[in-house]
């Protein structure tokens, strides 16, 4: 049990892993880009890698051929774990009334245990395993193992953000 | 037989060289404008249509490499307040629903949707979504062109690339720099001046990422209004939209 929460995580790292993207092609030609990379994505911090030095050499651009033999670098693995994303959740919601937890004081428990591993306020972009879905005044929550995330559209991606447990 | 080869070569690289050399002084084609404009006022002129787009939109990783990603678009829209479009892509499929109040978003597959209030016509709509919700609203510039909202007064750069072919349709293709974007543009030749095609490199990252979308249109689409509406699934679940943080982009509101 503990091996596989281990390795839950470290999916869940490399999923944060696979929005390590600094750009994005604009999409219009009227209408300046919305928040691109930045406000959607994980945490990038690499803006300012580049310095620039590479720019002026408009030469290097036929030496492209060569660049391509990164191509295996493993980057599309990572983004079809975000696929899975997208499945995984859509199996958490659905167990239908699977969701409503009156194990309060356990719940509690879990909770605990879990805030301290996970800081509210923090957003991820997909869930750890075995979620349920919780609606509380209208508002859809997933409890994982006693975290609770709040899904919420950033752009069109869909991520979460740690809350505290819903009364 | 090498000499003879190598001349015609020599020459095709000295027209090539004298065209890249010829840079500093940004031409500006009126008729390349005027075409430009033909195509504004005819998308205005559309009432309702339907476009289909095959997109390629290239993401720049940390490192620099370049990848793609495709999707496709389905467009329905009853101007001046209606609109309905699905993008299907490998990671994402969205709906989105505007029937002139409110704009709701649905993923259909994590069956997570939200609701916002709507402003009265599409373009204000974009608007709001690109500024408030980070959300680009799908082929916006088709309802740019033609309206005073439209950039072409940025442009700095227009040529004619003469006539080319997309998908079997005759089209003329232009090339045009405004500051951001080099981009391109077919358009249809005859009395639909439609764009077929449209190619967008970002500049402002010096992996030039690129967007290309290659349109198929339907002027006559048959659709009735709940087209535009959203229906909840019974299961689905609302959600919220994460507002555009003010702080590090904006100068000013």
């Amino acid at each position: 049990m503990n091996r596989f929460t281990s390795i839950a995580v470290a999916l869940v790292l490399s999923c944060t892993a696979s929005f390590a993207q600094r750009a994005n092609a604009r999409s219009s030609v009227n209408s300046s880009p919305s928040g691109n990379a930045s406000a959607n994505r994980g945490a990038n911090a690499n803006a300012n890698r580049n310095a620039n030095a590479n720019q002026n050499t408009n030469v290097n651009r036929n030496v492209n051929a060569n660049q391509n033999v990164n191509v295996n670098r493993n980057v599309n693995v990572n983004q079809n774990v975000n696929v899975n994303r997208d499945v995984n959740v859509h199996g958490g919601y659905y167990n239908q009334g699977c969701c409503y937890n009156n194990g309060g004081a356990a719940v509690a428990v879990a909770a605990a245990a879990a805030v301290t591993a996970v800081a509210i306020g923090s957003m991820v972009h997909s869930l750890p395993p075995s979620c349920s879905a919780v609606v509380v005044n209208g508002t859809t929550f997933q409890n994982c193992g006693g975290t609770y995330y709040q899904p919420q559209f950033a752009g069109t991606d869909v991520n979460y953000v740690v809350v505290a447990p819903p009364k | 037989m090498k000499q003879l080869s190598y001349f015609p070569i020599l020459a095709v690289a000295v027209g090539v060289a004298t065209q890249v050399g010829a840079q500093p002084a940004p031409t500006i084609d009126p008729g390349a404008m005027a075409a430009l404009d033909r195509v504004g006022t005819y998308l205005r002129s559309l009432k309702a249509f339907q476009i289909r787009a095959a997109i390629t939109a290239e993401v720049v990783l940390d490192d620099g490499q370049k990848v793609q990603s495709d999707s496709v678009a389905d467009l329905l829209v009853n101007k001046p307040n209606k609109l309905r479009a699905e993008v299907t892509g490998d990671r994402q499929h969205r709906l989105f629903f505007y029937e002139g109040k409110t704009f709701t978003l649905f993923a259909q597959r994590m069956n997570l949707y939200a609701t916002t209030s709507a402003p009265p016509t599409i373009i204000e709509l974009a608007e709001k979504l690109n500024k408030d919700l980070d959300i680009d609203l799908p082929l916006v510039d088709m309802f740019y062109w033609g309206t005073p909202k439209s950039t072409v007064g940025e442009i700095n750069s227009a040529i004619d690339l003469g006539p080319s072919s997309v998908g079997g349709v005759t089209c003329q293709q232009f090339a045009f720099r405004q500051p951001g974007i080099d981009w391109q543009i077919w358009i249809q030749n005859g009395d639909y001046p439609l764009p077929r095609k449209l190619v967008i490199s970002t500049l402002t990252d010096e992996a030039r990422p690129e967007y290309t979308s290659v349109y198929t249109w339907n002027l006559a689409p048959s659709f009735d209004d709940t087209a535009f509406v959203f229906d909840a699934p019974k299961d689905a679940h609302p959600i919220s939209f994460a507002q555009v943080k003010a702080a590090p982009t904006s100068t000013g509101k």
